[in-house]
């Protein structure tokens, strides 16, 4: 009677591995799938966008003059789009990018990683009042070139959400609990409501006008994509005027 | 001056309308394109190199200076085509530059398997593509030098 139980046990047992071996081959061919959609679709869309940003640019530089005001302006908005478009292409292309290879896990020196970050960013924040206090970041483990894309569109936010204030507060900070390391990105900037802070990740969702902050909106998907690959978490606070504090975590290996 | 440019051929390979209008208006206004011949697919484009079909007659050795190359091509694929030229000797020393809107690293390491002679991503954006195929226009016709036959 045992030994019945016991040999129909293995029998499920082993069904359900290579139900699960079955499942996993399905997932990897799915994402396969989808990455070489993602390129496909982006690849092939710019044939013709190419053609309607440069003709319509042809037709601005060459009979501009024979338009009215109105006429112009209708081809600038045409031409805006196209940029736009552009946009959205590169960016497609680049979220699809951030998950497609192996993670190689190294030891990180954060804080040095932080500050090469904010250097590189230098340039787009010139001219404005920015104040950054990058207090002490402990080592990581983590995918070096994975987590420096985190840093990056995390501060580059950071910058551009504070641009109304006269004087930008950044401040970037990390703690280590138990079984994780988390680190944390505040700014003063214009915030975001609550209610729509589980929107923030997700791929192609923005919050404020296009006018107001350019951009896709794909920066965050590409840190939840990165984080998520490491294992880690994403998360984010704030409120309408009173600026915004991003976290992520990375899970601290037990060797 | 006026003869600096009589020699010029350029054979572009590409069936897109637009990308082939968009590349000759450009090297027209660098009066690049005053021998240049366009053909749309990679069958045509070889058939021309090679003197046959339709250019039953013409000489290989009639070569152009520079062949400009897209990758997604009907028919015959450019990268077919870029392997047929590279490996004939007759039509070897013929520079081939790609021009694609592919930026993927595995098209871009394939043509260099082949060996193309530069790999151009076309841009997509009007100032960008007419500085590229400018650039791109006057180095392989002007600043490069090809090897002379003996």
């Amino acid at each position: 009677m045992v030994e019945e139980c016991d040999s129909d046990l293995r029998r499920v047992n082993l069904q359900l591995q290579q139900r699960v071996a079955e499942l996993t081959q399905q997932l990897d061919a799915a994402a396969k799938d989808l990455e070489s959609f993602s390129y496909s679709v982006s690849h092939d869309l710019r044939a013709p966008l190419r053609a309607i940003d440069n003709f319509s640019s042809i037709l601005h530089k060459e009979y501009g003059d024979k338009l009215d005001e109105e006429g112009r302006r209708l081809i600038a908005v045409v031409r805006k789009n196209a940029g736009r478009m552009g946009m959205l292409i590169k960016d497609i292309l680049a979220f699809a990018h951030a998950g497609d290879r192996e993670l190689i896990l190294a030891d990180i020196n954060l804080e040095a990683l932080a500050r090469d970050v904010l250097e590189e960013l230098q340039p787009s924040f010139a001219g404005r009042q920015v104040n950054v206090q990058l207090h002490e970041l402990p080592h990581i483990r983590g995918d070096t070139a994975a987590i420096r894309k985190v840093l990056l569109n995390l501060l580059a936010n950071a910058i551009k959400f504070t641009r109304p204030r006269e004087l930008a507060q950044i401040e970037i900070r990390a703690a280590v609990t138990g079984n994780e390391s988390i680190c944390a990105v505040r700014d003063n900037g214009v915030g975001f409501e609550p209610e729509y802070g589980h929107r923030l990740f997700g791929i192609f969702q923005r919050l404020h006008d296009a006018e107001e902050f350019e951009g896709t909106g794909v920066g965050l998907g590409i840190v939840k994509r990165i984080i998520d690959k490491h294992g880690g978490r994403v998360w984010a606070e704030g409120s309408p005027g009173a600026g915004a504090t991003f976290y992520f975590s990375l899970p601290i290996a037990n060797t | 001056m006026a003869d600096v440019h009589h020699e010029v051929e350029i054979l572009l390979i590409e069936d897109s309308l637009e990308d082939a209008e968009l590349t000759i208006r450009v090297l027209k206004e660098q009066n690049l394109a005053n021998r240049l011949v366009w053909l749309k697919n990679g069958a045509a484009g070889l058939d021309f190199l090679f003197g046959r079909g339709a250019y039953a007659g013409r000489g290989v050795a009639e070569a152009p200076r520079l062949v400009l190359l897209d990758l997604n091509l009907p028919k015959i694929s450019g990268l077919e085509v870029l392997q047929q030229l590279k490996a004939d000797p007759r039509t070897r020393k013929i520079p081939v530059v790609v021009l694609s809107s592919s930026t993927q690293d595995k098209d871009i390491l394939r043509t260099y398997d082949l060996g193309v002679n530069s790999y151009v991503s076309k841009p997509v954006h009007f100032e960008e593509f007419a500085a590229v195929v400018t650039q791109m226009g006057l180095y392989w016709m002007l600043i490069n030098k090809p090897p002379k036959e003996s």
